[in-house]
């Protein structure tokens, strides 16, 4: 079957239960068309590049469904129904899942070690920094002498 | 004959412009990856030509259907930011 991206726009000044019964009903007309959400990934509170309804913002949630392409129309028009819901989208997939929240420790070790390898330069500059003070302080202690 | 039209060149020769898609091999452009597509639009919003950005022509036509795309989710502006 074929896959579509959803993306829509959910009111911004919905409490998280009510944002999560939004989803709840959005979810549901969807299984309702035989369509098999395979993705969801709430993106969050977000600004919007214009106003939507007077709303300067907006929760964004998308979806990876797969579906047979003749029942879009449909669904389309159920998500306009469902009021919470400023703007839905549906377009053919495009671009690949971000993967689960476990890929995200793997890149965070990778990291760590670019980290270690920055302070060693840092290190390195202090050094020749604390003789400078040291070379400084000869000539302090020759004012008195003479 | 051949030498009388030849002109010096004068100033610094435009540097060779390079899709920045093909460059990684791109087959789709994500309308979702809005801070991606935001290099390609100017201040005002509008989409920028391919002699500015240097895009290929596959590309460009790719991307403005993308960046028309985030424009109806609000995630870039039709107009002025």
């Amino acid at each position: 079957m074929p896959q579509y991206d959803l993306v829509y726009i959910v009111k911004p000044d919905l409490d998280a239960e009510a944002m999560s019964s939004v989803l709840e009903r959005a979810n549901q007309r969807l299984i309702e068309h035989g369509a098999v959400i395979e993705h969801t990934d709430v993106w969050g509170k977000r600004r919007m590049a214009y106003p939507i309804q007077r709303y300067r913002e907006g929760h964004y949630v998308f979806s990876r469904l797969s579906m047979s392409g003749d029942r879009i129309p449909e669904i389309r028009h159920d998500l306009k129904v469902i009021e919470d819901i400023l703007r839905t989208s549906i377009t053919v997939a495009v671009g690949a899942i971000a993967p689960p929240k476990t890929a995200q420790p793997a890149t965070a070790p990778s990291e760590v070690p670019v980290v270690v390898s920055t302070p060693q330069p840092e290190t390195v500059q202090p050094e020749p920094s604390q003789p400078e003070p040291s070379q400084l302080e000869p000539p302090q202690p020759e004012p008195p002498g003479t | 004959m051949v030498e009388a039209p030849r002109k010096q060149w004068r100033g610094r020769k435009p540097k060779r412009k390079s899709c920045a898609f093909c460059a990684e091999k791109a087959k789709e452009i994500d309308y979702k990856d809005a801070l991606r597509i935001r290099r390609f639009v100017t201040d005002r919003g509008k989409i920028l030509p391919r002699r500015v950005s240097g895009n290929c022509a596959k590309h460009q036509r790719l991307l403005a259907v993308s960046i028309k795309r985030a424009r109806e989710l609000a995630l870039l502006p039709y107009a002025g930011e």
